[in-house]
């Protein structure tokens, strides 16, 4: 499989193969509509992801690299959280802000599988948390006035009987 | 980095693994996931609700009293789909009376006998009504009981049974009445558009144009004249539709009026009895009829497009709709209400059921009138409102029973 040289925003460059970077439907687009051939020395510019999020996303895509690709029509499929499995797990076991560039890296690069685990992950952190938890744990200003929040829990509690 | 690093595109993905309980619980943590999680999850499933659509099809939202957010419609409309109400009993009358009602966002209209009463809508009354005062037209030649009315913009028609005509200006108080049928005729519909007017008894039907003189001396003109008993009848895009009572030969009931040239042609909708009809616009016609059946009828393909038929064989009293995908149908046994969907034919979606009383338990339901949040149910001794802002209400599901069929 011919290599193909990815560069990071802060000018680090991946010497990787080429069905790894293809993971992501952003590179193949470029490579498709470029017409980059092989042994080419060209190098594809990632002005959005940074040399560490970059490494973690080649690492994710070197062991994801025989999944089947994701169809589209997943989306249709029940939505579930618990179905991720332990490698990426344990590969997800970071910091909340390297998690959120993760994301965002995943969403900029097109990386379906990737994008859903994460995605799947944060939404865990937030299932079954009261909004005062929910605030602790991404750190979230509460920027209701007392009155607006007031306001905000009356519009949502109309369950009980009057 | 914060959270709110992330755009709103791979938010609203993190969102959609999450439960409705999880985004309300969002919603209360702040600002910007309140707007994000109304906007981007609730907003877009509000379109095709049930009776609380936002679609500018929607004319319902014209009814609402107050605003509803987009988490009220997602919840009341499933609380309409799955039977959850509170029921509350109102206007109890000793004597049975074909009480007509009609409904808007901040008043509330009911007749009884001779009279029409004007109720202003209020949220601390569980029917929404406020009953403590109510604004009273009576007609000041006849004591005869109103049999009908329309309403529209800030003008009232209302049909005696004894055939006189009762218009009335809620602006400027003003009152006119007028004879528009013979004593020994039995007034059965009014109804009015512009300048053109309506009335129909059991056994002529009649078009009139309304004249002004001075500013205030009112007085109905006659257009023309038909012999024809009809039920039901609405203008709408310069022309008549009406139910005839009984059309036993040619089973064409239903009736288009050109209002200018008083033509009469039959639509053809192969039935011979209808009771009610309500106008979607100009093309879509919604009718009640004797033989069980709600049907929309649509102009532009001369036929019916959609028949419901009631599963329990009860013929259809009057019909009401949210100008979307929702029709109510009241039918004539135990005051029971049917709830359509339009994009699912073939099915009742829900069935109402009024609690019992047992003076009443066979009474048909005299007039419909709803909102997104309430139903109202005349029935012969008094008027049911459900409101299904009631989460902690029991459900009474009866599509189940029927979907066994």
């Amino acid at each position: 499989m011919p290599n193909i040289k990815l560069q990071s925003s802060d000018g680090e460059i991946f010497d990787t193969s080429l069905d790894i970077a293809l993971c992501s439907l952003t590179i193949k687009t470029m490579i498709d509509d470029c017409g980059i051939d092989e042994g080419e020395d060209t190098v594809v510019p990632l002005p959005n992801v940074n040399s560490t999020i970059l490494r973690k996303v080649l690492t994710w895509a070197q062991y994801h690299k025989d999944d089947p690709q994701p169809t589209e029509d997943d989306d249709s499929k029940e939505k579930r959280t618990d179905d991720i499995s332990s490698w990426d797990a344990d590969f997800l076991k970071v910091d909340q802000g390297t998690l959120f560039e993760l994301i965002l890296a995943a969403n900029y690069l097109d990386i379906k599988g990737l994008l859903d685990v994460t995605c799947k992950t944060v939404a865990n952190m937030i299932k079954g948390k009261t909004p005062e938890e929910i605030r602790k744990t991404f750190n979230i200003k509460n920027d209701f006035t007392p009155a607006e929040e007031e306001q905000v829990r009356k519009e949502n509690e109309w369950c009980e009987e009057k | 980095m914060s959270i709110f690093w992330l755009n709103e595109y791979v938010l609203l993905k993190i969102f959609s693994y999450l439960s409705d309980n999880d985004l309300q619980n969002l919603v209360l943590t702040n600002e910007r996931f309140k707007e994000i999680i109304e906007y981007g999850v609730y907003a877009p499933k509000t379109l095709g609700l049930l009776l609380c659509s936002t679609s500018k099809d929607a004319k319902i939202n014209s009814r609402n009293c107050a605003s509803l957010s987009f988490y009220d419609r997602i919840k009341i409309s499933s609380n309409w789909k799955s039977g959850r109400y509170k029921e509350t009993i109102s206007f109890p009358r000793k004597k049975l009376f074909f009480t007509k009602t009609h409904l808007e966002a901040d008043k509330f209209y009911i007749t009884n006998g001779g009279y029409l009463r004007i109720y202003d809508r209020s949220f601390k009354e569980p029917d929404s009504i406020d009953k403590s005062e109510y604004f009273e037209i009576n007609s000041k030649t006849s004591r005869s009981d109103i049999s009908n009315f329309s309403k529209k913009n800030e003008e009232l028609f209302i049909g005696q049974v004894c055939g006189n005509g009762i218009l009335y200006d809620c602006d400027s108080f003003l009152q006119t009445e007028q004879k528009l049928h013979d004593i020994n005729e039995y007034l059965t519909c009014v109804d009015f558009q512009d300048n053109i007017y309506v009335s129909g008894s059991d056994r002529k039907f009649k078009i009139w144009k309304k004249d002004i003189e001075f500013d205030e001396l009112v007085s109905l003109d006659l257009q023309y004249s038909f012999w024809n008993y009809f039920m039901c009848a609405k203008i709408s895009g310069g022309k008549v539709f009406g139910g005839l009572y009984a059309d036993l030969q040619q089973r064409r009931a239903l009736k288009e009026i050109d209002i200018e040239t008083g033509v009469v042609d039959s639509l053809n909708c192969n039935s011979f009895s209808i009771y009610d009809l309500k106008v979607k616009d100009d093309n879509i016609l919604y009718t009640g009829h004797f033989d069980t059946t709600t049907r929309v009828f649509d102009r532009r393909t001369d036929s019916d497009e959609i028949i419901f038929i009631d599963p329990f064989d009860s013929s259809a009293y009057c019909i009401e709709h949210d100008g979307n995908f929702a029709l109510l149908c009241g039918t004539k046994h135990h005051s029971r209400v049917n709830l359509y969907d339009i994009r699912v034919p073939n099915r009742v979606t829900q069935i109402y059921y009024p609690g019992k009383q047992k003076r009443q338990d066979s009474s048909p339901v005299y007039s419909l009138c709803c909102d997104s949040r309430y139903l109202f149910i005349t029935t012969a001794v008094n008027l049911r409102v459900f409101d299904f802002k009631a989460d902690w209400a029991e459900v009474k599901d009866y599509s189940k029973i029927i979907s066994k069929w």
